[in-house]
């Protein structure tokens, strides 16, 4: 399913994830998969929470990092399409 | 982008609490012989909301795993409501339990409940004989075995712990082809360890030398055919190991430590918010001290030494000093040396 800014996203129930210092950890608690990503990406998947939409994720995103609409948006697109390969997301809803 | 191994660098480096192991209960369905728990154990156990209110605080300062030991964790009444909870809050939960009350109703709540990422469970033997010796409860074994099976059928993911004693070293071989049956890990210990109120007892089970290489020689063909080094060097961080840097301890009455073996209170927390004792605990802060000089000791005696397996808890609970190097790392470098050169016999 293609991701649009109306997109819904999910985190697998399996899913773990903290903060060390600027970087986060992902754990996929099925297969112990560990995931070290960015600040940017530890955020954004602190902020899904099912509820919120691709489009409302920038908005808050956008408020926190010094970064124009459209990289931010092309950049988060690119995050969630890696994630949901990882089976860490997945889409609820286009 | 950094590794995970860097990231536990990072944690152990710059005191990032990031494991908190939670001594639930004394209680116990067993009664083993080496058990190092204090029984009598004095003061006021923490309730419910303090476990929960504990539980939201270590969250909010990042911890991730979160390990729920005992005693036998499943004794404890609020097991479960304190397992989803911890579920709930995102934790990764790891279990340690002896296997016993792990039926199939109780594993089947325990998945659906509490998801935990791992169960350790203690194994003490290859058979019946042996294992009931250890735990003194006749039919712990043939129990065990057969919840294991229900573990495997319900996809909960687990290991075998077992601590080498003289009474199970001679099924060493014995005990690894049941966790292959299972298709999980066995993890020895080779040190018995005195009970947390200092009674060295316990280690009258303490595996012979023969018992040890024998241990060292599965360890080593293992890792030959795994292809990768039997040798294990310190990692390049200041301290010697998370005990206090990275990992704390908590017992049923609120006693804080540095880690589950090295039983130095750092604070409770029934007078004290956890981020408090993290941040201001004067006892914790000359452990992190010990535990950066325990580094420096342990390189100081050069690369065998790291083969040892030592541990700033146990030389504490034996000598009273943490970086004093106790005389099982001497004998488990020298079998190691051994067999590393080819002259053990």
């Amino acid at each position: 399913m293609p991701l649009s800014p109306s997109t819904l996203l999910q985190l697998h129930t399996d899913i773990r994830q903290t903060r060390v210092s600027d970087e986060g950890i992902i754990l996929r608690q099925e297969d112990g998969e560990i995931l070290v990503v960015n600040e940017v990406a530890i955020r954004f998947v602190e902020l899904i929470d099912g509820n919120r939409n691709l489009d409302e994720l920038t908005d808050i995103l956008l408020q926190e990092y010094k970064v124009d609409r459209s990289t931010l948006a092309d950049d988060l697109a690119e995050y969630a399409s890696e994630l949901i390969s990882h089976n860490v997301l997945s889409i609820t809803a286009s | 982008m950094s590794s995970f191994a860097d990231k536990m660098r990072q944690t152990w480096d710059e005191n990032i609490l990031f494991s908190a192991l939670l001594e639930l209960t004394y209680s116990c369905n067993l009664d083993c012989s080496f058990c190092y728990n204090e029984k009598d154990l004095q003061g006021r156990t923490l309730s419910r909301s303090q476990y929960l209110e504990l539980f939201r605080e270590l969250r909010a300062m990042g911890v991730f795993n979160l390990i729920l030991s005992g005693g036998e964790p499943l004794a404890h009444k609020d097991f479960f409501l304190l397992g989803a909870e911890a579920r709930k809050l995102g934790f990764v939960i790891r279990i340690k339990s002896n296997g016993h009350a792990l039926h199939a109703a109780t594993a089947k709540r325990l998945k659906e409940e509490v998801d935990p990422f791992s169960i350790e469970i203690s194994l003490h033997g290859a058979c019946a004989d042996t294992h009931d010796r250890q735990t003194r409860v006749p039919g712990s074994f043939d129990r065990l075995i057969k919840n294991l099976f229900i573990l495997k059928d319900l996809g909960l993911r687990f290991q075998l712990n077992s601590v080498l004693t003289r009474w199970n070293e001679n099924e060493i071989a014995a005990m690894y082809a049941l966790a292959e049956k299972f298709a999980v890990p066995l993890k020895f210990d080779s040190q018995v360890t005195p009970k947390d109120n200092g009674d060295s007892s316990p280690l009258e089970l303490s595996p012979s030398e023969k018992g040890l290489r024998e241990l060292l020689r599965h360890q080593h063909d293992f890792a030959r055919q795994m292809q990768s080094e039997a040798t294990e060097q310190p990692p390049q961080t200041r301290s010697y190991c998370g005990a206090g840097t990275s990992t704390i301890a908590i017992d049923p009455v609120g006693n804080v430590f540095p880690c589950v073996q090295w039983r130095q209170a750092i604070g409770n927390v029934h007078d004290q918010r956890m981020q408090q004792i993290w941040q201001n605990s004067t006892a914790l802060n000359s452990i992190r001290d010990k535990n950066i000089e325990a580094r420096t000791n342990m390189l100081n005696q050069g690369s065998k030494a790291a083969l040892g397996a030592f541990c700033p808890g146990v030389a504490k609970l034996i000598s009273g000093d943490a970086t004093a190097i106790y005389p099982s790392v001497h004998l488990r470098s020298k079998l190691h040396e051994d067999i590393l050169n080819n002259t053990d016999i």
